[in-house]
């Protein structure tokens, strides 16, 4: 399991590639990478704010708990903080599994999580000045689906 | 000393993340801290806003709690998301 959340760039090809290459034995990997949207040329700059070390603890025990709960054989969490332009890679995540659909569904649920309960500020700037975004509500619903 | 973080909107709205202050010897609770704290930054209110999570030493607390000199305490507002 390999959770790197940095204000560094990455290369999301790159990462897949080295995915896949450690982990042979399995069936399947499911990637899902979310980037900057530029919302009609009404957003500049996205910037993500983390608490340093409760924002990283959050997403290793939730990772840990959708790697048991998937029998995921491996995962891989890359998240952005910082500034950011449109275009960029916020978020990538990596799943690796025996078969296909507890890799869909691993990527899916932890997406969830990081949208709405993982610990992050969002800010973003543009033609119409900065704002503070908060999780939609349909974002708070796909996450619902999750529960018992 | 203890240290005090402001994430998010409300650090616009203390204009400030962080302000590290020797807590008084008669402040030592998170409700003390809050009304003492709000005075000392004149920012009415800012923290005794209900949506705001409490952190102290990184642990979320979820009621009238200690707070030592040494603590690092965190107020966070609602989160955003990735």
């Amino acid at each position: 399991m390999d959770i790197r959340i940095t204000d560094t760039p990455f290369e999301p090809g790159t990462e897949l590639n080295a995915f896949s290459t450690a982990n042979p034995q399995a069936g399947a990997i499911a990637s899902f990478l979310g980037q900057v949207r530029d919302e009609d040329g009404a957003v500049n700059t996205l910037s993500l704010e983390i608490y340093p070390g409760v924002t990283e603890k959050g997403i290793q025990a939730r990772a840990k708990q959708a790697m048991q709960q998937f029998r995921l054989s491996d995962l891989c969490i890359i998240h952005r903080h910082g500034d950011m332009s449109v275009g960029e890679p916020i978020v990538l995540v990596l799943t690796a599994a025996k078969h296909r659909r507890d890799a869909f569904l691993a990527c899916d649920y932890l997406m969830d999580y990081l949208k709405t309960e993982a610990i992050f500020w969002k800010k973003q700037t543009g033609q119409d000045g900065t704002q503070w975004i908060e999780p939609r509500p349909d974002d708070y619903q796909d996450a619902k689906r999750w529960r018992p | 000393m203890a240290k005090f973080l402001f994430f998010g909107r409300l650090a616009d709205r203390v204009g400030r993340n962080k302000v590290e202050l020797d807590l008084p010897p008669h402040i030592q609770t998170t409700s003390a801290v809050i009304r003492w704290l709000e005075a000392y930054l004149d920012t009415p209110n800012a923290l005794s806003d209900p949506s705001l999570k409490i952190m102290i030493n990184q642990e979320f607390i979820h009621q009238n709690g200690p707070v030592h000199n040494s603590d690092e305490v965190g107020f966070l507002p609602p989160v955003g998301g990735g």
